[in-house]
């Protein structure tokens, strides 16, 4: 009878432990994915906060900026990885490490790894940059806009271009005032300089916006 | 008696416009295409507000501001720096050492432009 009781006890411990580990795994998983969503939430609450208000200090498109929030973890990885390549050996890791930031939900994080790899992968960088500012979001759009911004390249300037007339007012003075920058600091391929300064009288002479 | 406006940009399309606005708002407006010819006309003619941009050729706008908080006669004029680059405020100093008061992103709407030389002319 004894025997019977401590088998019956035990199993229910037994029973006990597993829900209890289910329980645990499951609260890990949901706490991740709740973690990467939050990240979205932020940002989503952040733009909203700024777009409702009437008299904003900050740029929207300027929110998360690498340059403002430079103690983010993520960044200092990123700068810490570029810091180090000085051959090609360090080169290859580089890419690969770089390569895993893209699989993070935070869109800034993306774009600065994408603005890292472009000397190591161009291609790839571009790629994941025009995904991003062609996303549907604005607060996804705003860092691979201003990443394209950082890049010199045809490609870049192209993608910034075809985007200079987006529905989206803060998506729009983004892209203006990335090719502005482009264009102070003589980034841009001679090819494409007549275009561009028609490009911007054109948004002079269409909109109110001094630039 | 209408305010006096010192507009400093290299870009001659922005002075244009700037300056367009300006006078349809009723200001007097005086213009620069360099820091050095900025800061000349500044000593010179004493606006009532100055606005600046940052990259210009001869002399930047950041060294134009320092010189003219460094000449009592014109350490009080207020000055609105317009730029396409963000985060550089704090490398501008306002009159007595104090923060700059007017850093515009570009781009910016006229709108916001009139409105943030207003709230500077009032309070100066």
């Amino acid at each position: 009878m004894n025997e019977f009781v401590a088998g019956l006890l035990f199993g229910f411990a037994a029973l006990a432990i597993l829900s209890g580990c289910v329980v645990l795994v499951y609260w890990i998983k949901t706490r991740k994915k709740d973690s990467a969503g939050s990240k979205v939430r932020l940002l989503t609450q952040q733009y909203r906060a700024m777009t409702d208000s009437a008299a904003r200090d900050i740029p929207v498109e300027l929110l998360g900026r690498p340059e403002f929030i430079a103690s983010r973890m993520e960044f200092r990885k990123i700068e810490a990885i570029e810091a180090e390549l000085t051959n090609e050996a360090d080169r290859a890791i580089a890419q690969k490490l770089l390569n895993d930031f893209f699989t993070l939900d935070d869109p800034w994080v993306k774009a600065r790894a994408a603005k890292a790899l472009y000397p190591l992968d161009p291609k790839t960088a571009v790629g994941q940059l025009n995904e991003l500012a062609k996303n549907s979001s604005p607060f996804v759009q705003l860092p691979g806009i201003w990443a394209l911004g950082e890049l010199s390249s045809d490609r870049t300037l192209e993608i910034l271009m075809s985007m200079v007339w987006n529905k989206n007012p803060d998506v729009q003075k983004a892209v203006i005032r990335s090719l502005v920058l482009k264009d102070t600091r003589q980034q841009i391929p001679r090819a494409y300089r007549q275009k561009v300064k028609d490009l911007l009288n054109e948004v002079r002479y269409k909109t109110d916006w001094i630039l | 008696m209408p305010k006096k406006c010192l507009v400093v940009d290299d870009n001659p399309e922005t002075v244009d416009i700037v300056s367009t606005i300006l006078k349809k708002a009723g200001y007097d407006v005086l213009v620069a295409y360099d820091g050095e010819k900025g800061l000349s006309a500044a000593q010179t003619t004493l606006p009532d507000l100055i606005l600046l941009d940052i990259m210009m050729p001869v002399m930047d706008g950041l060294t134009m501001n320092q010189h003219l908080k460094e000449d009592p006669k014109t350490r009080a004029i207020p000055v609105i720096v317009m730029t396409a680059r963000s985060g550089m405020e704090p490398m501008f100093q306002g009159p007595n050492g104090s923060p700059i008061q007017g850093y515009l992103v570009k781009p910016f709407s006229q709108k916001e432009l009139l409105k943030r030389m207003d709230d500077l002319l009032r309070k100066d």
